[in-house]
């Protein structure tokens, strides 16, 4: 090594010079990281280094240098430029200046195994580096730097690649002789790409937009002088951050406090960071404190002083465009209520790190006729404030999703500014808002598409009908040969990619023998592989409402790693023996090959355990051969399960809805909760029982970094809601334990056997008090505290489903290790022949077992993957929603006239065309009550929105239907009835903001208002409960720069919400007839039941036409639905009760009918079904509410 | 100065050494014509000069042990041997502290029990501080010892190491001597591997410990075989002179 010295001069605060005398080594050893690397053995294998490795058969390399690395970075992160060498000297330089952010990017470029780039230490390197000359600036002597890097890869390759040089500083005219003819070249990034990318419109576009705002940067810069006296921070009344080490003692000293900043969807003008422990969450009131921080920024927080400490608002916000202009106006509304808790309060001082986002965003109305290049467009994400974005024609963009980033917020602006990336389409049409989901959570471009790099297409194994696939004599030989046991799936109709099968069978001496068989998907997937980063890139199958992104290829989720019927497959399996008591004798991990008898459907194998010898769509003779494996399965399951609710397993709720749609137009055609049945549950049962024990075997295997999965205790303040809400009704919920609180929730259960809304409200609630399960890496925590909470299990992992999770993949093959002791797959390090295609060289230095063991890679594996499940999820979320009010859209429309799609409705919220507009009612339940009104949730379709007593302008309203006493004569005329939309107002409202809001009338209002009532027929006040159902319509509140969002608006109030729920019904029809096990098809008929049997007002708009349409198409939806009856509970008592029910009905028909038959309902046989997979099997505790 | 990256990904350290190489070593003996026995080290940066009078008569009578000799070591650090001038006085506790160090490390390696009632004294100048003084002292006493030929059961030779971010490295420089690494000095006997100095400020987990020392003492064996060879090299360059 050679050693040299750098010499630097600071400037002290004591206005003195002092010189530091720095050593820097410069080493022989630094590798290439190239595949070309002409040395054998090549320099990456003489030194320990991770990395990628530069590819072979690029047609060069790229050397960005330090002016293309300050400013274009964002075009380096495109995924279409590889093979870039990022030097030392520009890392050392970024780091210097303190331009974290750009170091990070580039960083992140590095580290992903799919951009083949590398970090090279030239300025360590003995003959890459210069000494700066005297006189010479540190740009010269930085390009010098780099300009001898170059020659040194040239050399050291031989030549074999060439080099280009980009830089917007320096030309090819900077060159020497020498280095022209060697074949390095200097390009600016304009020439760059119209060489080598000219029909890539994207980059193109993406450098024009950056030049534009680097215009823009430089002309403020200038323009700084003039203006910082005159405007400075004055008008908008953003402070100066502190210094850098001015934050850090603060934090240190505890003065301050650090967190990120989170700013919730439903609180305007409020952003929450999370301080550390004892302090809790602190509040930040207005955008003066937020002080330029953005959703998800690292910020510093100074606390105010106590007296001006507030409570966080309950309000619900009335309209996206408000979060925005957080600040926009003054509002005092915020710090007059207490009835909450007041939270400590801060104000921002100052940024440690940002964490912008490329966002969707749409153009502000109006502004594409503003002369001028300046424009601000409005997030999507409400939580994201407006941004100031230069594009010379707005035309282009306007009614556009786009795509843009923000660049940077000076302190006299209101408005951070930002730069437009791309447009992604029209706004309102489902692909674009379905491609600005994908977009705003991060699921990258090429999963969307389903592009599979050809690399990782190749590396796949063939499988067509001239080549049909057959499993391996060697490898049969290996694996535990299980094709002679009756093995079969279950899954939901026409499920393509089957992870799993369970055989079990009796052994003689009451012992049986059950196994459960999964997909065996590193046989096939290679560590490292390209197919396998790209798994890992993508962490799991995306599923939206009606597509679903897939993480492997087709070939192999759904033909050769799924375990289809009557073909042979390979599985890693476990197997059990149990005694008759359901205790596990002895335990069985192993490879092995199976022949699935049959790929059956939830409904048929409930079918075949609810008696019946012969289920539609399966043949006798097989029904015969998979009975009694079915029945054995059920009983063995029961008892496993009952054993673990016995140690505190938690049953909950999720609220999920499946989409049903028509065949003509990809409209939606139904909504329907997910119905669960019983062998739902055992099945999830068999899976949890093999995840458990797999979790065991690989800790014991793997002590510090064995992939788990737990989920931590809930907080105890996040079951407030709960209690007091189950309190409101009299009950108490114990949360000591997952044991008392299971316990507690079964009490609530069986105690309100005729409400069944309330419970699944309650179990709903409890949802959403839980804290979110995530992957661990088991050396990042002590063992006790593995434990998931929900499951209540002390092991926990994911083993069953590796086609559409990237953890059970890493389990899979840390399972194989902990059995076979060696190592799963040997990695590939150089061309290899498997099945028949050609493997490329490797693409990393790292080896197969290094992630398995190394604990900290586990752990940022298990946190990328906890990332991309929360997006995916997330983006789940949002798909339901926009399916939903796509429904809402269709039902409400009035038929004669409209457009197609929302768009070209007179723009934003406000002027709803009442008369036109088609009430669309259901029955829902009131979910949580706020300061301006409270939120209702509709169960059958899974819908929660809000209902606003309280106008934006202060205005107290309350619906007239809702005033409306059933059964007392209004004296008013049919004809003259007001329309549905009618509301009184001039109320007061009092609340208490958890349990109840109390709605009182100035009778005199009122008569003055609606002379046609007799004041006798209204009531003076009315008060809503949590838990009361009311019937509410739903609506849409049509937005141009937002997806449209769902409120509701009250109808009427449920009668029997104003008794107590023992006692009886009106209409003598007991509820209790339908005591169920919670089963929401029973629930729908009891809504209709209850519909039918008060007088709607909410029906008197509807014409005499549309009453005779409605009686018919009444009668068809009773013999549907008498249908389904048949179909599930053949067998139970119930149905007898039910035909009661339905005669009572039937009676009940001809005076009322039931509102939703106005619309066309499609009998169930004849839609098609498109699915959302049993992925969430164990919804219990991964309920996407979580998040909120 | 914003935050500075100790270790870079590519397993770098600040001055482009990998974590468990040392700093380059030059050490020279007899510089001193007047001491008994001196020598000059170099730990990179880190500049000591030690020189080693003795034994002789000892200065003051009541400190004299009457079956062996005593051990006295003083330091002095050059003003100018940091960025900042700075000048320290002789009885700054820094200094007396680490001058004990010294004496308790060598007290139960030199014989003194060949030496009664004499004295020795060990004198060590800081020429330039760049991290790791108290090793580089240590290094330098041993060897002026050793040209003074006072009689010694084996060589000690220090070495710091600490934890850098995420791995364990040894000879810090000034720059990771002063952010948040904790650091150790160890003074081992190379032949037997026991240690007779270990010293630590700062706070290191438990769990770190054991590939911290076990570093150490890795460090400890390569300054051995460097400081051997100068020593010897000085013996062989004198036999060849006595040699005539």
């Amino acid at each position: 090594m050679l050693r040299t010295e750098t010499v630097h001069f600071r400037k002290t605060n004591k206005n003195t010079v002092v010189k530091r005398v720095h050593e820097v080594y410069l080493r022989k050893d630094i590798p290439c990281l190239s595949t070309l690397c002409p040395w054998s053995p090549p320099c990456h294998a003489r030194v320990k280094v991770e990395s990628s490795l530069l590819s072979e058969e690029t047609p060069y390399y790229l050397i960005p240098d330090y002016s293309v690395a300050l400013r274009y970075v964002e075009l380096l992160e495109q995924e279409e430029l590889t093979n870039i060498i990022f030097t030392e000297t520009i890392l050392q330089r970024l780091q210097s200046e303190d331009k974290s952010r750009t170091y990070k990017s580039l960083r992140q470029v590095a580290k992903d195994p799919r951009r083949r780039s590398v970090v090279f230490s030239n300025e360590h390197c003995e003959g890459a580096t210069v000494l700066r000359e005297p006189e010479e600036s540190i740009e010269q002597r930085d390009w010098r730097a780099l300009l001898k890097t170059a020659d040194w890869y040239h050399q050291h390759l031989q030549g074999r690649v060439p080099i280009i040089m980009l830089s917007e500083q320096f030309g090819q005219k900077n060159l020497r002789e020498e280095q022209l003819k060697a074949g390095v070249r200097v390009m600016s990034l304009k020439e760059y790409l119209n060489e080598f990318w000219k029909d890539n419109a994207v980059l193109h576009e993406l450098l024009g937009s950056l030049k534009e705002a680097i215009l823009e940067e430089d002309l403020e810069m200038q323009n700084k002088g003039g203006i910082a006296t005159k405007k400075g921070s004055g008008s908008t009344g953003f402070q100066e951050y502190k210094p850098l080490s001015e934050l850090e003692a603060g934090v240190k000293s505890e003065r301050f406090f650090q967190g990120v900043m989170k700013v919730r969807a439903n609180h305007r003008d409020q952003a929450f960071i999370r301080g550390d422990g004892n302090i809790g969450e602190i509040v930040i009131v207005g955008s003066e404190h937020r002080n330029r921080a953005v959703h998800g920024d690292m910020v510093v927080v100074e606390l105010l002083n106590k007296s001006s400490w507030v409570a966080p608002s309950t309000h619900i916000s009335y309209d996206p465009e408000e979060i925005h202009a957080a600040g926009d106006e003054e509002d005092e509304s915020s710090n007059t209520h207490r009835f909450k808790e007041i939270k400590p309060t801060g104000r921002v001082v100052g940024v440690i790190s940002r964490n912008w986002q490329p966002y969707v965003a749409t153009l502000q109305e109006g502004s594409e006729k503003d002369s001028g290049s300046f424009h601000l467009v409005l997030p999507l994400n409400p939580v994201i404030p407006k941004i100031r974005i230069r594009h010379h024609d707005a035309k282009v963009l306007a009614n556009q999703r786009i795509v843009v980033r923000i660049d940077s917020w000076p302190i006299h602006s209101q408005y951070p500014n930002g730069h437009y990336v791309r447009s992604i389409g029209p706004a309102h049409e489902l692909d674009t808002e379905i491609s600005a989901i994908l977009i705003e959570h991060g699921i990258s471009v090429s999963q969307t598409t389903q592009g599979f790099s050809e690399g990782s297409l190749k590396e796949m194994p063939i499988n067509t009908p001239e080549h049909p696939w057959r499993p391996d004599p060697a490898e049969l030989k290996a694996r535990r040969d299980l094709r002679n046991l009756t093995i079969f799936s279950i899954d939901p109709p026409n499920c393509q990619d089957i992870d799993d099968a369970i055989s079990i069978r009796d052994i003689g001496n009451g012992q049986v023998e059950f196994g459960v068989h999964i997909a065996d998907v590193s046989h096939f997937v290679h560590e490292n592989s390209l197919t396998d980063l790209e798994a890992r890139a993508r962490g799991t199958t995306v599923y939206l409402s009606d597509r679903r992104f897939d993480m492997l290829p087709k070939v192999l989720s759904e033909q050769l790693c799924s375990l289809r019927h009557h073909v042979d497959r390979y599985a890693m399996s476990v197997m059990w023996t149990m005694d008759a008591e359901a205790n596990v004798l002895t335990t069985w991990f192993g490879r092995s090959v199976i022949r699935s008898a049959c790929e059956m459907e939830y409904e048929q194998a409930q079918g075949l355990l609810n008696g019946k010898d012969v289920v539609p769509g399966l043949d006798a003779a097989l029904c015969k051969k998979l009975k009694p494996s079915v029945v054995l399965l059920a009983k063995t399951m029961r008892k496993i399960r009952a054993k673990r609710m016995m140690n505190g397993g938690l049953e909950l709720e999720s609220s999920e809805v499946k989409f049903k749609f028509k065949e003509e137009d990809g409209g939606i055609s139904d909504i329907l909760p997910k119905q669960p049945l019983e062998v739902h549950q055992i099945i999830e049962e068999a899976m949890v029982m093999a995840n458990g024990y797999v979790a065991k075997k690989i800790y014991d295997g793997f002590r510090e970094s064995a992939m788990l999965r737990h989920h931590p205790l809930p907080i105890d303040s996040h079951f407030k809601m709960l209690r007091k809400a189950a309190e409101s009704r009299g009950f108490s919920i114990e949360t000591s334990s997952n044991l008392a609180l299971a316990a507690s929730l079964r009490d609530c259960a069986a105690k309100s056997q005729d409400d069944i809304e309330f419970v699944r409200l309650l179990k709903t609630m409890a949802t959403m008090a839980m804290s979110e399960a995530s992957y661990i890496s088991s050396g990042s925590k002590p063992v006790n505290e593995y434990t998931h909470y929900g499951l209540a299990l002390d092991f926990y992992t994911h083993f069953t489903s590796p086609i559409r999770r990237y953890a059970d993949l890493v389990v899979h093959r840390q399972l194989m290790s902990c059995i076979s002791g060696t190592s799963p797959q040997p990695s590939l390090n150089a061309a290899t022949v498997v099945d028949g295609s050609v493997h490329l060289s490797s693409t990393t230095t790292a080896s197969s077992s290094d992630l398995l063991k190394n604990g900290l890679k586990m752990e940022q594996v298990a946190s990328h993957l906890n990332y991309k499940n929360r997006e995916s999820k997330l983006a789940q979320k949002d798909s339901t929603e926009l399916f939903q009010t796509l429904y809402i859209l269709q039902k409400t429309r009035n038929s004669s006239s409209g457009p197609k799609d929302g768009s070209k409705d007179a723009g934003k919220e406000g002027a709803d065309d009442d008369e036109s507009e088609i009430p669309f009612v259901e029955t829902g339940i009131v979910s949580e009550i706020r300061e301006n009104g409270f939120f209702v949730f509709v169960p059958r379709f899974g819908i929660k929105g809000p209902v606003y007593l309280k106008e934006k302008s202060g205005e107290i309203t309350i619906p007239l239907s809702v005033l409306e006493i059933p059964g007392v004569a209004t004296g008013a005329k049919t004809s003259l009835k007001p329309s549905p939309w009618t509301t009184v107002s001039g109320c007061e409202m009092e609340t208490d903001q958890m349990t109840e809001i109390t709605v009182k009338i100035p009778l005199q209002s009122a008569a003055s208002a609606l002379p046609e009532h007799r004041l006798g027929s209204l009531r003076s006040k009315v008060q809503f409960r949590l838990f009361d159902k009311v019937k509410v319509a739903l609506r849409l509140k049509k937005s141009l720069a937002h997806r449209h969002s769902i409120y509701m608006t009250l109808m009427g109030l449920d009668e029997e919400s104003t008794q107590r729920p023992a006692s009886a019904s009106p209409v003598g029809l007991n509820p209790r007839i339908f005591s169920s096990k919670g089963k929401s098809l029973v629930q729908m008929k009891k809504d209709q039941v209850k519909k039918i049997a008060e007088n709607d007002p909410a029906l008197a708009p509807l014409s005499e036409q549309q009453l005779i349409q409605g009686i018919t198409a009444g009668q068809e939806k009773a013999q549907q639905l008498q249908k389904e009856a048949d179909l599930q509970k053949a067998a139970e008592a119930e149905e007898t009760a039910g035909s009661k029910g339905f005669g009572k009905k039937k009676r009940g028909r001809n005076a009322s009918l039931e509102p939703i038959d106005p619309y066309q309902q499609t009998p169930l046989d004849v839609s098609f079904y498109r699915l959302l997979d049993t992925f969430d099997r164990l919804r219990i505790v991964e309920s996407s509410q979580t998040i909120e | 100065m914003s935050r500075v990256e100790l270790l870079s990904p590519e397993g770098l350290r600040i001055d482009g050494r990998r974590p468990a190489e040392l700093r380059k070593i030059t050490s020279t003996t007899a510089v001193l014509s007047q001491a008994d026995g001196s020598a000059y080290l170099e730990h990179g940066n880190t500049k000591v000069l030690a020189a080693v009078y003795g034994p002789r008569e000892a200065r003051h009578r009541a400190l004299v042990l009457h079956d062996r000799a005593i051990i006295n070591v003083e330091f002095n650090v050059a003003p100018f041997s940091t960025g900042e001038r700075r000048r320290r006085t002789k009885n700054d506790k820094r200094l007396l502290e680490m001058a004990s160090f010294v004496k308790q490390t060598f007290e139960p390696v030199v014989v003194t029990t060949l030496y009664a009632r004499s004295q020795i004294d060990i004198y060590l100048q800081i020429i330039q501080h760049d991290g790791g003084t108290l090793q580089a002292c240590i290094n330098a006493a041993t060897m002026a010892l050793i040209d003074a030929g006072i009689a010694m059961t084996d060589y000690v030779c220090a070495c710091t190491a600490g934890w850098v971010e995420r791995e364990a490295a040894i000879d810090l420089n000034h720059i990771e001597e002063s952010s948040d690494t904790s650091e150790v000095t160890v003074a081992m006997l190379p032949k037997s591997g026991k240690i007779t100095l270990m010293q630590m400020e700062s706070r290191l987990h438990v769990d770190k410990l054991e590939e911290v020392l076990s570093l150490a003492g890795e460090g400890c064996k390569q300054m051995h075989v460097v400081m051997d060879k100068t020593i010897r090299d000085r013996a062989e360059d004198l036999a060849a002179k006595m040699a005539v």
